[in-house]
């Protein structure tokens, strides 16, 4: 600071604080960088002992304790406790509230403070007609249980878990189904779930026993570790650079900090925090939590949505199975006929025969022997048993330890040798036959499905051959270190089994890193719904939209096997040994091929098929040695159309961005300095010290995550009930009783009145956590109920009103701006919940996928335009909604001109002024006096003086003349539309005093 | 985005006024305003400003490299690519510059060229975000914010940082123009290049109707002030409609060249063939008018012509989107030199053009090359810097920084310095900390200086 620089005004008169970098290089790997890192000392163990013990003892990691309710001197002004609290600070001051305010202000300020929304004018009258004393508890209990309510207050949740339905970066992806989460939220607010639940199903809802909504069939608390995954994330993965994953982990230890402790944990990266109780090993100790849970996609339905559908489909295709068999079984005669009409192949000997077209090509020049066969499937055999190992087996329910799959598809995939499998489209009635594994199309495309395997070693890479199929954009890839966007992501392109070498490894595809733990890696097997990043960024892997667009996708499999590389598999050729028996050899090819088929089909017909029969089929069916149309008017046609019929009828299932976890958790090396590759010890995993630290876990090998969330929702935690309190009295006072909502440490500020906020947290401890109580609670105090209108003296005692003498008056939020104006305008569309609405735009960015929604949106609720992280709704933005990358507990609320421009000539309002003025032509209003009355008293939510109604005229007037009218005349729409649009630029529309 | 920084009450003119307009400065400043032009996606510095014979010797042969510390690592199959544009030596200074940019070199004598710049990571998200704020990932405010809020600005009715966009937004987004946690007056107003320059300024009521609407605002808005016990808020609410209202006449004239002479339009290149091109140039020369109307910080974006990930971004037909993004960008910003120069308002106005990193001098094929941070080159022109040099050099093979290498820290702090201000001393209180757009380094390069 420079010299006298203070009383200048230059910079913030605050101490310096000299900290570490705010946030070290992504890939100092690359160049290692590090070393020209500032020197770092860090303490010795023994040093941070003592200053963790003496940084204990700060308020906000006490207890929290009931505090005795204080004397006031004029208790008749408290209607509750939380009057007499501060009550008793002001007294202490000399100072006094400021009167009650009136009815139709209490109205406007409850509802927007409850719902996010004006109150109807009907609302008004009714309360302001009501005298009784319950008049104002049956207003709070009306708007409680309005459904607005839950959105308003999952809005104000969605800042401080900084939500956004994309991931930005470079490329804008989506967050797989975020507004799931969303809509989780507005049903959570609404059905008043305990906030310690809340907590829970954040953090670890896929750990804890699952709480179903019963209207929408959801597994709520599978949704709730949506929370913890938004904001920026890069796409590749630590092998690509290493930094991608310990990026999205400090985002989200930092969010966990601040939503729930208030604690800037993540200030602990690099260094043990510089002003409170959090070491550098706690940080540590979480992320390992973190990096020891995998951030997949789930289905979150808690019922099979299509039991009636799949009754039908299973009636339908054993119908088809047995036409087919018929059908098969009728042509086995023509089969040779239909080989002889395919011509041979004189040059086909270069590749040892697999297929029945091999077989045949070369029959005519290079018949092969059976010596050669035998000779060289008894190679293949004995190098199969030389070589393979089987790591997991699909083909039995019980056959893949460690691996997991979800979605229904694969639920109802399970199937033996020769499932048929309709085509969903086109001219053949067959797709194919399947082998035994698990596959999640044998019902239909349209059902998700996922397989994944366990961790690999990474030590050394290893090879794998799966046999799989798959098409439709399903995917699979390697997923390295938890990466949320892996371009290891193949589209998985195979109609039929086939096996696939992969192999396993650390993946680093970059030198220069000089230490390196062991990276966690799995492989993923998924259908569209089911792939984190699908879709991926624009034009990945040839990507087109219209593919995006299709919901189908399907994948399966049937085994996995272990193997030297370059020694995958080889086909033992089984299904051919018939063609070498001693008593058809002297046949001719055709005659023998064909009764090789006929038998495969007579093996399947009676159910008798295996792998060997199934490869035999689709191979026939591939030559078209078989017939797979759909003969017009046939019942086979008829029975197919059927089954497309059944199966669109299917339910997509819901799925959503969430957690898992298994028996794989490792413990995190501390990053030197934050260094991403410069490690020291491994810390155990666990919660921070300050809260219990590492606790003992009943699975040793599980992540830790479950306790952590424990440790998050109880009674004992001083902070997580202390900082949401505070959030919920920030939302209905202005301000915080701590100023800075999200850090209770040394940096944020002190509570005003701290013995207030104890009592709070105890009681909503008490009352089971209950946001709906403690609403009522604070909004039935008079001190809530003050006018808004400061009394000079208190300004001067206290002008930034931190004992409460008046109530602040507030400008809404920007949300509440766009919501009021479609309420009063008569857009509203009031449904609840759904995928977002693209927000307006001037110009589409079809690479980013921002594209121009609709001017009105729709009509929905602000909380439905769609958040892209890239390209925030702008005017939303320009009322300081908050860019979601970081946690927001408290918005900025600035006065700026571009808020006026917007006012003045975004085409959202003036679109609104249109829609109300159409309906005010319709209003039936006797004259225009009453029109205008009617107007100001939908908009500010209280009936105008005869003044401001002949004001409003005035300008109807004015306006009629300028648009070439005189009078303001009622069918007159330009006038009063002009009128509206002048309305909406009131200061007092925008404001609730 | 918007026009912060022209509000003139409550909390926002006070930090305006705080910041104390560069009268308040640390030590005397050499610049008083910025110009940045960004060079989105990452120029090739061996085929502009830093000549390597030795990948003409060694073109075709695998770039063997050895392993250091300094250099980004090198994946296999890779060979040493000549650049396809030729080198000169130009101006009485003798400067290298190549046949991508004809008319800067004819500038050559006002560039300070520094050959030894230094990224994170090889990654655009992230080095252009520590290009524009210092950190390449957290949300920090840009440095144009920072200037606006350190300085503050010179002209009440304009906001301090404008951004001139050239319907792109770099990598990273909005978040390498926002003001973060700096107060939100300090963020870029965003210009664009076609169409309506700025979001709402376009008026959509006749004069005479939006003067009735305004007057009856004014009439309701002072009795609802009134009846609040005559609230700052509401009447800084007030306000804002006022200045919003004069915004509107004001921020167009200041967009629209028309008035301009026809040898200024011509000399920017306004009368050339393509969008792209007169679009830029429209942008150079709004530069100008803004600089001259005293916005303390501009930053022009490039276009990008060709649904690329980033304008300069060639991993392929590097000759052709390379040529075309110079022949895009060229004219126009020797044009604003020129310009800036004969009016007397180069030597107050630091104009620093900079990608957010350079490119491999090897490739995997014959006509591209990938991300590079090891060593990369930026120039400065103009406000305290010494024209016609050099700094810092890259190794033979233009691989790494191998003399004075400069990191974007010891960039920001140099241009602070410049504007009279210490990096060190620049700070905000956020999360706890002071913040500083140095974060905890940076190091003013005196021999930049003139």
């Amino acid at each position: 600071m420079l010299p006298g620089a203070s009383n200048l005004g230059l910079w913030p008169v605050v101490p310096r604080v000299n900290m570490q970098p705010m946030c070290k290089a992504g890939a100092i790997a690359l160049l290692m960088l590090a070393e020209t890192l500032p020197a770092f000392a860090a303490p010795s163990p023994q040093d941070w002992d003592a200053t963790y013990r003496e940084r204990l003892a700060w308020w906000s990691l006490k207890p929290v304790k009931k505090p005795t309710v204080p004397a006031v001197q004029f208790p008749a002004w408290a209607r509750n406790e939380v009057d007499r609290f501060l009550l008793a600070a002001l007294e202490s001051k000399g100072l006094h509230p400021a009167s009650q305010a009136t009815g139709p202000a209490l109205v406007r300020r409850l509802s927007f403070a409850l719902t996010g929304l004006p109150p109807t004018p009907e609302l008004s009258q009714r309360f302001t007609a009501d005298t009784s004393p319950k008049a104002f508890d049956k207003l709070v209990q009306h708007l409680l249980a309005s459904p607005h309510f839950g959105e308003h207050w999952a809005r104000h949740w969605m800042d401080v878990v900084h939500y956004a339905d994309t991931h930005g970066y470079e490329w804008d992806v989506p967050a797989k189904n975020a507004w799931m989460y969303r809509d989780y939220l507005v049903r959570a607010f609404n059905a008043d779930v305990p906030f310690r639940q809340l907590v829970l199903e954040q953090v670890a809802g896929d750990l804890i026993p699952t709480r179903l909504d019963a209207a929408s069939g959801l597994c709520e608390s599978l949704i709730g570790p949506m929370a913890l995954r938004m904001g920026e994330r890069r796409h590749g993965d630590n092998g690509d650079a290493e930094g991608v994953t310990q990026e999205a982990m400090a985002d989200i230890v930092d969010t966990l900090g601040k939503a729930f402790l208030g604690t800037t944990l993540a200030c602990a990266q690099c260094h043990d925090h510089k002003l409170d109780a959090v070491s550098q090993r706690d940080y540590y100790a979480l992320t390992g939590v973190m990096m020891s849970t995998r951030w997949i996609v789930r289905t979150a339905e808690s019922t099979d949505l299509n039991s009636a559908s799949m009754a039908e489909l299973r009636r339908i295709k054993s119908a088809i199975r047995g036409e087919t068999a018929d059908r098969w079984r009728g042509a086995s005669d023509d089969i040779a006929h239909r080989l002889r009409a395919i011509p041979r192949d004189a040059n086909a000997t270069a590749a040892f025969p697999e297929s029945i077209m091999d077989f045949w090509k070369r029959s005519a020049l290079a018949p092969l022997s059976a010596e050669a066969f035998f000779k060289e499937r008894a190679r293949r055999m004995a190098e199969n048993r030389a070589n393979l190992k089987v790591m997991a087996d699909f083909t039995r329910a019980d056959g893949a330890p460690g691996w997991r799959w979800d979605g229904a598809g694969m639920r109802h995939g399970l199937v033996q040798d020769g499932e048929l499998v309709v085509a969903d489209d086109g001219t053949n009635a067959v797709a194919h036959l399947l082998p035994a594994g698990r596959w999640s199309h044998v019902w239909s495309q349209r059902l998700a499905g996922a397989v994944r395997s366990p961790m690999f070693p990474t030590n050394g890479a290893v090879t794998i051959s799966v046999e799989l199929a798959g098409g439709r954009h399903a995917a699979r890839a390697f997923i390295v270190d938890q990466a949320f966007h892996s371009e290891r992501m193949q589209f998985i392109q195979q109609s039929k089994p086939r096996w696939q070498m992969l192999t396993s490894g650390d993946f680093s595809t970059l030198e220069g890193g000089v230490d390196r733990a062991p990276r966690r890696v799995y492989l993923e097997l998924a259908t569209k719904s089911l792939n984190n990043y699908f879709p991926p960024r624009y034009g990945y892997n040839g990507l087109k939209e219209s593919d995006v667009a299709d919901e189908r996708s399907w994948v399966g499999l049937t085994r996995v096997l272990e193997h030297p590389p370059g020694k995958p598999p080889l086909d033992e050729l089984e299904r051919f040994v018939p063609l070498f028996d001693a008593a058809v050899a002297g046949d001719p090819w055709e005659l023998r091929l064909a009764e090789l088929v006929r038998a495969a089909v007579d093996h399947w017909r009676l159910g008798q098929a295996d792998g060997e029969v199934v490869r035999l089929i689709n191979d026939a069916l591939d030559a078209k040695l078989l017939p797979n149309d759909l003969p017009p008017h046939s019942e086979l046609a008829e029975l197919v159309a059927a089954y497309r019929d059944a199966e669109k009828q299917l339910q997509p299932e819901r799925t959503v961005g969430s957690a898992s976890d298994g028996a794989e958790g490792r413990d995190e090396r501390l990053g030197l300095r934050g260094s991403y590759t410069r490690l020291g010890d491994a810390v155990p995993r666990g919660n921070a010290a300050f809260l219990g630290g590492a606790a003992r876990r009943d699975d040793p090998a599980s992540s830790g995550r479950l306790e952590l969330a424990h440790a998050l929702a109880s009674d004992k935690n001083p902070l997580t009930a202390r900082v949401f309190v505070n959030r919920v009295w920030m939302h209905l006072f202005g301000e915080g009783l701590v100023r800075t909502p999200d850090d209770f440490g040394h940096l944020g500020e002190a509570p005003t009145h701290p013995e207030l906020l104890d009592h709070l947290a105890a009681r909503f401890m008490d009352e089971g956590w209950s946001l709906k109580k403690l609403v009522t609670m604070l909004v039935s105090s008079a001190a809530w109920q003050q006018s808004s209108i400061p009394d000079a003296d208190a300004l001067r005692v206290d002008p930034e009103n931190r004992l409460l003498h008046h109530m602040p008056l507030r400008r809404l939020e920007a949300e509440s701006i766009r919501d009021a104006m479609l309420q009063v305008s008569g857009r509203l569309d009031a449904r609840l919940g759904g995928p977002p609405v693209d927000p307006h735009r001037a110009a589409n960015d079809p690479s980013k996928r921002l594209l121009i929604g609709p001017l009105d949106g729709n009509g929905r609720r602000s909380l439905y335009t769609k958040m892209t992280l890239m390209e925030p709704p702008r005017l939303m933005a320009v009322f300081n909604q908050p860019i979601p990358k970081v946690a927001t507990g408290r918005r900025d609320m600035t006065q700026v001109p571009d808020q006026a421009l917007a006012m003045l000539n975004d085409p959202f309002v003036l679109a609104m002024a249109r829609h109300w003025s159409g309906r005010l032509l319709k209003d039936g209003a006797p004259t225009p006096e009453a029109r205008a009355r009617g107007m100001l008293e939908a908009a500010l939510s209280r009936p105008p003086t005869a003044d401001e109604s002949a004001r409003l005229l005035r300008l109807v007037e004015q306006s009629a003349s300028l648009h070439g009218a005189v009078g303001a005349r009622l069918d007159l729409q330009s006038a009063w539309q002009d009128a509206a649009h002048a309305i909406f630029n009131l200061k007092e529309f925008i404001h609730v005093p | 985005m918007g026009f912060g920084a022209l509000a003139l009450s409550g909390l926002a003119a006070q930090w305006a006024h705080a910041a104390g307009l560069g009268r308040r400065a640390s030590f005397a400043p050499r610049a008083r305003r910025v110009i940045f032009l960004f060079m989105d996606g990452g120029v090739s510095h061996v085929d502009s400003f830093d000549p390597k014979p030795m990948l003409g010797t060694l073109h075709g042969q695998s770039a063997k490299w050895r392993p250091d510390a300094l250099s980004q690592a090198i994946s296999a199959n890779r060979k040493w690519l000549r650049s396809p544009w030729t080198f000169r030596q130009h101006g009485q200074s003798g400067l290298w510059v190549s046949s991508l940019f004809p008319h800067l070199a004819k500038m050559a004598d006002e560039l300070c060229v520094v050959r030894s710049m230094v990224g994170e990571t090889p990654l655009h998200g992230a080095q252009s975000l520590l290009l524009h704020t210092g950190r390449s990932v957290a949300a920090a405010p840009s440095m144009g914010s920072w200037i606006s809020y350190g300085l503050g600005t010179e002209n009440h009715q304009l906001p301090g940082y404008v951004v001139l966009n050239n319907d792109w937004i770099p990598n990273g987004g909005f978040q390498n123009f926002a003001s973060s946690f700096l107060p939100a007056t300090h963020q870029a107003a965003m210009i664009r290049a076609r169409g309506t320059p700025v979001d709402n300024i376009k008026p959509t009521d006749a004069a005479a109707l939006q003067r009735t609407k305004l007057e009856y605002l004014r009439a309701q808005d002072s009795a609802f002030a009134r009846s609040q016990g005559g609230s700052a808020v509401i009447e800084s609410a007030i306000a804002n409609h006022e200045t919003a209202a004069q915004m509107q006449s004001l921020v167009p004239g200041l967009c629209d060249v028309t008035g301009e002479s026809v040898e200024t339009l011509e000399r920017y290149g306004l009368d050339r063939a393509n969008d792209y091109d007169t679009l830029y140039a429209l942008q150079c020369l709004r530069a100008r008018r803004l600089v001259e109307a005293g916005v303390r910080f501009i930053e022009i974006t490039c276009p990008n012509t060709h649904g690329n990930n980033s304008p300069w971004d060639q991993h392929g037909d590097l000759r052709r989107r390379h040529a075309e993004n110079a022949r895009i960008t060229d004219q126009p910003i020797a044009a604003l030199l020129g310009d800036l120069k004969e009016r007397g308002l180069l030597d107050e106005t630091l104009v620093l053009w900079a990608g957010e990193m350079g490119r491999t001098p090897h490739s995997s094929g014959d006509d591209g090359r990938d991300h590079h941070v090891s060593g990369y080159t930026l120039w400065m022109a103009g406000g305290g810097i010494r024209g016609g040099m050099t700094y810092g050099a890259t190794d033979e093979m233009g691989m790494s920084a191998v003399e004075n290498p400069l990191d974007i820290h010891d960039l920001h702090a140099t241009i602070l310095h410049l504007l009279g201000v210490d990096h060190e001393r620049l700070t905000f209180r956020f999360g706890g900390r002071d913040m500083r757009l140095t974060d905890v380094h940076g190091n003013v390069i005196g021999a930049l200086l003139a």
